[in-house]
Order: C-alpha cells, then sequence, then structure tokens
C-alpha cells in the first residue's frame, strides 16, 4: 500500500519562515525551545513507559504545530503536554492527563536530573541525592492541575486544527526493519555449521537493528528537521546505511535504489544524522522559569513563555 | 368547528408552499450553477482542443528529429513534476555515454516518487452553505450543505464534543484517521474537515450519497434481484477486503450505514466504532457492533475479536438484501443468540472448538439435541442457488476462525453463477429521501454506546424449532413470486 509510505510534509516556505519567527522569536531560540520539547516529551515518554512510536508521533505532532502556530500563542509546556496526550490517544496507549501532568511538572522540578544543579538551593547539608527525592519538589496543587488540564484539552484541538486532523504520522521504524530482513543480514542465510554456532545468537548483527532505530529515533530532535522534510522509505534507508557502516556490514552495491531512493537524498540525510544535534555535547538543562544561560558544560533553557519572552529581549538588545 | 380543520388545513399549504418555495429556490440556483458550468466547460474544451492541437504540432516535430527511442508517452495526468521533461532529457543524453563505456552503470533507475499531502490548517465551515438536514444520532447530525466555491453538494456531519471531558474523543479520532486511510471506491469519500469559530465545532466533510440501503429496502416494493444482489455483495465485500488489508475494522457494519448512489454503487459509511487492529489481536471492548449485526462470539463476550466480526455483519446483510428484512431481529443479547443458533444451529465442539470456554457462554444454557445442531438456512432461503446457500453459511459460520474472509468470499463461485452480477449502470434509481426531507429514523436498534459489556445469563430458548415453518406467518408476503406453504 502507498499509504505507508507516504506521510505529510511540510513546504518550502513553511520552512523558511516559521510562524514564530514572524511573531518575533528569533531562530537559535525556536530552534533550543524544538529540542527542549523533543528531549522533554522523550523523558516523559520513557518515564511512562510508553513505546517509542508513541513518542516519537508526539514529537512528530509537535513539529509538525509549530509549522503554523507561533511559539507566543502556544507556549512549550502545554504543547508538549498535549501533543503526548493526542498521540497516546493515536496509538492506542491512551493516558490520563493526571498522569501527564505530574510527569511533565516532575520533570521540570528541582527533582528532576534535566534540573541544571548549580541552581539546587544550597543552604541545607542535604546531598543531591537526597534533595532530588524531595516529593514536595514535584507536587502539582489541585489549582494548577485544573488550569493545565484546560490548557491542555484546547491545545489539543488546536493542534488537530492547525494539522487538518491529518495525524497520519508515518514512522521509518517499521520499514527499516523489513528493509533490513529483505537485505538478508538480519539471520544466517545458510544454516548454522556447528550446534555451538547460532543458538546463542540467532542474529547475524545483533546490533544493527538497534543502531539503526537509535540513529532513527535521535534524528528526531535534529534541528534540521528532516521528518517534516522526508518520507519514512528515505530516513529507513539513511539509518540502515549509517548503522550498517558501523558495524561493516557490507551491503549490495546501491541497494538503496530499491526502495527509490536517490544517492543524493541519502547524502544528505547522512550528513544530517552524523552532524548529530546542533548543542553538540553540551548538557542542556531544562527549568520552567528562570534565566537562559551559559554555565560550565553546559546550558540552561526556560521554556515558560515568560522567561522567553526576556531572552528574546536581551538578545533583541545585544 | 369547522375553522378548525380549516386552519389546519390552511397551516399546511401554507408550509408546504414554503417548502414548495425553497425546493424552486434551490431548483434555480441549480440552473444557474449548471449554466455557468457548461459555459466554463465550453471554454475549457476550446482551450484545451487549442492545446491538443499545440501538443501534436509539438510531437511532430520531436518524431521527426527522432530523439525520442519510446512511444509517445501517455499524457500525464497530474502535473506533479513540470520539469520533469527537463530533468530526463539530460539523463537520457547521460545514458548514451555509459552504454558506451561498459556494462556498470547501464540503467539510470526508475525511481517511484511518492506525494505528501501537506500539512494545513483547516477550512472554515463558513465555506459551506447549509441546505437541509438528513439524519441526526446519538454520535451527530448530518446535514446536507453546499460547497460555495465548487457549488458540490456535501454531506456535512457535525461531531457531538459538548460535554467531553477527556478533549477530542479517540472514537472520533479514529473515525477521522481509519476514513483517510480507507480510501475504496465503495467507501465514502472523506472530504476534508472543517471547523467552526468554537473549539468544539468540528465537521466532517463526505461526498453526499443520495439513499441508504435500510430505507431503500423498506420502501421497495420487490426486493433485489439476484443479479443485483451479487453487484452489491461484490461492492461491498471489496470495500471490506480493503479496509482489512489496511488493518481496519469497521465494526459496525449494517443497512443503514451502506449509503448507495443513484448509480448503482453502494458506499461504507459510519466509521464511528472502527479502529485500527494488531496481529495477533488485543483484548478490545465488546460492546461492538448493532445488536441484530452481532457476531455470536462478541454476544458470547469473546474479549479477542478479529475481522470476522465484519464478515458476520456481512452475512446478515446479504440475508437482508435477499429477505427485505433483517435476518436476526433479537430483542435483548439472550434473545439474538436463540435466534442465530435456532437458524444455525447450536455449535457443537467439533464445529467450533473452545466456545464453552467464552465467559458468557457458562453461565447460559442451551439445549443441545441432535435436531438443534446444523443449519436451516436452505429452507429459510428456498429460492438461493446452492452456491448461494454455501456463500451464507460460510459467512456466517458461527466458528470466527472458519468464516471466510472477505477476499476468499469474493473469489466464490455464487459470483460466476448465473445471473452474472448487473452492471452498476443497469441499475435502478430511486426518487432521493435525503435530497428533500429528514431521513427516516429507522426502525432498528443503534450502535452501541460506550459502556460495560453485558453479563449474560439465563437459558437460551429455542421455542421456534419445533416446526420447520413455525415463525413463517410472521413473515411478510411481498408481491411477486412468492412460495405459498399453508
Amino acid at each position: 500500500m502507498v499509504t505507508i509510505f507516504t506521510t505529510p510534509l511540510a513546504t518550502p516556505a513553511q520552512l523558511s519562515t516559521s510562524p514564530s519567527q514572524l511573531s518575533g522569536i528569533p531562530d537559535p531560540v525556536e530552534q533550543k525551545l524544538r529540542l527542549v520539547a523533543c528531549r522533554l516529551i522523550q523523558a516523559a515518554g520513557i518515564l511512562m513507559e510508553l513505546p517509542q512510536p508513541t513518542i516519537s508521533t508526539a514529537i512528530l505532532l509537535l513539529q509538525r504545530y509549530y509549522l503554523t502556530t507561533s511559539l507566543p500563542s502556544s507556549p512549550l509546556l502545554q504543547t508538549c503536554l498535549a501533543s503526548l496526550y493526542l498521540s497516546s490517544k493515536l496509538t492506542e496507549h491512551a493516558q490520563k492527563p493526571r498522569d501527564l501532568i505530574n510527569i511533565l511538572k516532575y520533570l521540570l522540578s528541582p527533582a528532576s536530573p534535566l534540573y541544571p544543579p548549580h541552581l539546587l538551593p544550597k543552604d541545607s547539608e542535604e546531598t543531591t541525592e537526597k534533595k532530588r527525592s524531595n516529593k514536595h519538589l514535584y507536587y502539582v496543587s489541585e489549582g494548577d492541575y485544573t488550569a493545565l488540564k484546560s490548557l491542555l484539552l484546547s491545545t489539543e484541538a488546536k493542534i488537530l486544527r492547525a494539522l487538518g486532523f491529518n495525524t497520519t504520522v508515518n514512522l521509518p521504524y517499521t520499514l527499516a526493519f523489513n528493509y533490513l530482513q529483505a537485505l538478508g543480514v538480519l539471520s544466517h542465510s545458510s544454516p548454522p555449521k556447528s550446534p555451538s554456532e547460532s543458538p546463542s545468537d540467532p542474529l547475524q548483527h545483533p546490533k544493527l537493528v538497534s543502531t539503526t532505530f537509535a540513529y532513527l529515533t535521535d534524528l528526531l530532535s535534529s534541528p534540521s528537521q528532516v521528518y517534516l522534510t522526508h518520507h519514512p522509505h528515505e530516513l529507513a534507508v539513511a539509518g540502515i546505511y549509517l548503522a550498517a557502516r558501523d558495524h561493516g556490514v557490507k551491503l549490495p552495491e546501491r541497494w538503496w535504489e530499491v526502495w527509490d531512493v536517490e544517492r543524493e537524498t541519502l547524502g544528505f540525510l547522512v550528513v544530517v544524522m552524523r552532524g548529530g544535534t546542533y548543542v553538540g555535547d553540551k548538557k542542556v538543562w531544562i527549568v520552567e522559569e528562570g534565566v537562559w544561560e551559559e554555565v560550565e558544560g553546559g546550558e540552561v533553557v526556560a521554556i515558560g513563555a515568560e522567561s522567553v519572552e526576556r531572552e528574546v529581549e536581551r538578545l533583541r538588545n545585544l | 368547528m369547522s375553522s378548525k380543520p380549516k386552519s389546519r388545513w390552511d397551516t399546511e399549504t401554507a408550509e408546504d408552499a414554503a417548502e414548495a418555495a425553497r425546493r424552486k429556490a434551490e431548483k434555480e440556483a441549480k440552473k444557474a450553477l449548471k449554466l455557468e458550468k457548461a459555459k466554463k466547460a465550453e471554454e475549457e474544451a476550446a482551450a484545451a482542443a487549442a492545446r491538443r492541437r499545440h501538443e501534436d504540432e509539438e510531437r511532430h516535430a520531436q518524431q521527426s528529429l527522432a530523439v525520442s527511442d519510446e512511444p509517445p508517452s501517455k499524457r500525464r495526468k497530474v502535473s506533479a513534476e513540470p520539469d520533469e521533461d527537463a530533468a530526463a532529457s539530460p539523463r537520457r543524453k547521460k545514458r548514451a555515454p555509459s552504454t558506451a563505456n561498459g556494462e556498470r552503470d547501464t540503467s539510470e533507475a526508475r525511481l517511484l516518487r511518492f506525494p505528501a499531502p501537506e500539512i494545513k490548517p483547516c477550512n472554515s465551515v463558513d465555506d459551506y452553505e447549509p441546505l437541509n438536514r438528513i439524519e441526526e444520532g446519538s454520535y451527530g447530525i448530518v446535514s446536507r450543505a453546499r460547497h460555495i466555491a465548487t457549488g458540490e453538494v456535501v454531506a456535512l456531519k457535525k461531531l457531538k464534543l459538548e460535554g467531553e471531558t477527556d478533549g477530542f474523543p479517540i472514537t472520533s479520532l479514529r473515525e477521522i484517521q481509519t476514513l483517510m486511510a480507507a480510501r475504496h471506491a465503495n467507501v465514502v469519500n472523506l472530504r476534508e474537515v472543517v471547523v467552526g469559530e468554537r473549539l468544539n465545532q468540528v465537521y466532517i466533510v463526505m461526498d453526499f450519497i443520495e439513499h441508504d440501503l435500510k430505507t431503500l429496502l423498506d420502501d421497495m416494493p420487490e426486493p433485489f434481484l439476484q443479479s443485483e444482489v451479487k453487484t452489491l455483495m461484490i461492492q461491498l465485500l471489496s470495500a471490506t477486503a480493503t479496509m482489512h488489508t489496511n488493518w481496519i475494522m469497521h465494526r459496525d457494519l449494517k443497512t443503514s450505514n451502506l449509503l448507495m448512489n443513484n448509480r448503482g454503487q453502494i458506499k461504507v459509511a459510519d466509521f464511528g466504532l472502527a479502529r485500527y487492529f494488531g496481529d495477533p489481536c488485543l483484548p478490545l471492548t465488546q460492546l461492538v457492533v448493532t445488536l441484530w449485526y452481532r457476531s455470536p462470539e462478541l454476544l458470547l463476550g469473546a474479549q479477542k475479536y478479529g475481522t470476522a466480526i465484519d464478515i458476520w455483519s456481512i452475512g446478515c446483510i446479504f440475508a437482508e438484501l435477499i429477505l427485505k428484512e433483517p435476518l436476526f431481529q433479537g430483542k435483548s443479547e439472550i434473545d439474538q443468540l436463540s435466534k442465530i443458533f435456532e437458524l444455525m444451529g447450536v455449535p457443537t465442539d467439533e464445529e467450533w472448538p473452545g466456545w464453552r470456554r467464552l465467559p458468557n457462554s457458562k453461565s447460559l444454557r442451551f439445549p443441545r439435541t441432535k435436531q438443534t445442531t446444523g443449519h436451516l438456512l436452505r429452507s429459510k432461503f428456498p429460492l438461493l442457488t446452492t452456491n448461494g446457500v454455501s456463500l451464507l453459511s460460510s459467512l456466517l459460520s458461527l466458528d470466527p476462525s472458519k468464516r471466510i474472509t472477505a477476499e476468499e468470499a469474493l473469489k466464490h463461485p455464487y459470483f460466476r453463477d448465473d445471473p452474472k452480477p448487473k452492471s452498476e449502470a443497469m441499475f435502478p434509481t430511486f426518487p432521493s429521501k435525503a435530497g428533500q426531507e429528514k431521513r427516516r429514523r429507522l426502525n432498528s436498534p443503534s450502535a452501541p454506546m460506550r459502556g460495560d459489556a453485558p453479563q449474560l445469563f439465563g437459558e437460551v430458548g429455542l421455542t421456534g424449532r419445533s416446526g420447520l415453518f413455525a415463525g413463517l406467518d410472521e413473515e411478510e408476503v411481498g408481491g411477486g413470486f412468492s412460495l405459498k406453504v399453508h
């Protein structure tokens, strides 16, 4: 079926000028916020034990949403909540708003590993470990909860409208797995010669699949947003290409053409994947309201609307 | 005394007049539109002719130069890539030297290009002009509307979102998702989703189809001919096969959800209960499918079920097309089961292994003697051919794992027997109900709402099986041929 290969893509016009830029948010700030949103959604998804396709769907919904909506009109926290909520329904792993809100609030609290350590209260003698396990740090009051929930629900409706209710998200994971199988690199082509050879390790290259998937998942938070510009089969082929190179697996000549990928496209995607995220090895710490700052070994990003506004103002005055 | 009936008469005529005026206005508007369209078409035809002439000249020029080694290509329907030709010609040039210097890179691979839908916000419902209401159900209101820009008449379904506490309901998400994925000539076409000012105003825009099969069957003086039944069944089965290969279960197939246009096509509609399924299947809600079309495994409380539940519904629809009335009209879950077992027989352990382990069958007692097993389809459908009965019995197989699939059913010899399926173009047309007035409230139970699945207790009585022809006097006698038994 053609439907599993096609996914809604962004137009060049949508990518060149985002609504956030039009409303005065500089490109680097928007990119950082998008990266932070991916991190938050990924972390929340792992804590809630959601499958990766649900998490990836949420990230893609958020990326698509910000193609037509600006950050000031739909702040980051509620958009993260709403896209996770929506994707959990779309992928039949529905979650309660309460759980999502609790987890996101935890991730933004001082108890979270995403919280910058230098901002932790210094007065008490407790160790960092002890401080982080303090449950009062991430308690969500009933008032906060009600307010956030109504924001979550209205943002969900806004996401659906902004996407024209086309929530089709075709991810490259299944295709990548099928392609690997078709390439015959997963299982031994010939039966094992000695009984000791195979049973313990039925896969020829046990790490190949997980490396491919890791590349594909990493690519979600890449600043170039290739999930919005490339079809899933192209992403799958690029993921396999890099994983095969990492593990020294030899593939037939020009195998990517079998799946209708041009050499140029593959080359571009490989460069993007190798490029990694724009921050490099720097750590990104996330707070809800605070100051954007560079500290030793990383930087702090504050996602609250006011903090973003203050950062934009600061950049403008530079 | 005389004034009262008169006044009543008066108001009625006033209403009639208003209705007639509205209809007339509509007709005139239509006529104006048609005129305009004809004019446009004429202009377009002229333009197209000019274009064709131009193209022909070009092609001749090309052929005379003898550059093209291929037969003249078919005209592309879509304007996919305007620079396609420009891109192709250098490639062709490139190919020549490479073939000259060796076998490597002999063929430039022809790669498929996949279309990408755009990511764009919903249009407004104000693009449509409301005409009249068609139907109102628990899920929403369907009305007829005209797209102002194109003048096309569509069906507009407003989703009921008031009182939703969990945001956009998962069932509506599934409805839109599955309807977008299940593109088929016999599935109603989803045009777009439009929204109103408020966040809870969401409308699904679909093609407007004149009839639904239930109302048609109720109003027809004669049932469909065998050849017509075959065509309808082929359409229904091929739509269902497409849904099932796309991992979609409809879960509410019934005659009132099958729309029919005046060109002999049926369209599966109302995906309100549809959802994606997986393999192996997961426990799903048992409260699906309208009672009369619900399969025995669902009635017996199976938590894991598959596409076979749609096939059971299709079996019920097949019988209904022949009988002109629903096959099993149960009043409750237990009554439904007993009606099914009355006709199809109480399953034996060989016929349906493991059916006794289903949750609800433990608490139900079934009379099981030689008399109650084996189906009675032959006597219920005396005019159906042997292959017809064979298809019906495999659609209505009690064991879901033995039930035929939609793909297999399409290859059934019944469809190759005489009379051959009637061509769609030869179908009779019917006056539209939905076009003018409200669709009649249907005299059948509605689809189940969300809730807990019922627990069944009690005894399944099979009173009807005492005599072969018991209950025959309740049957309606239609016009035309029918066998008199009494």
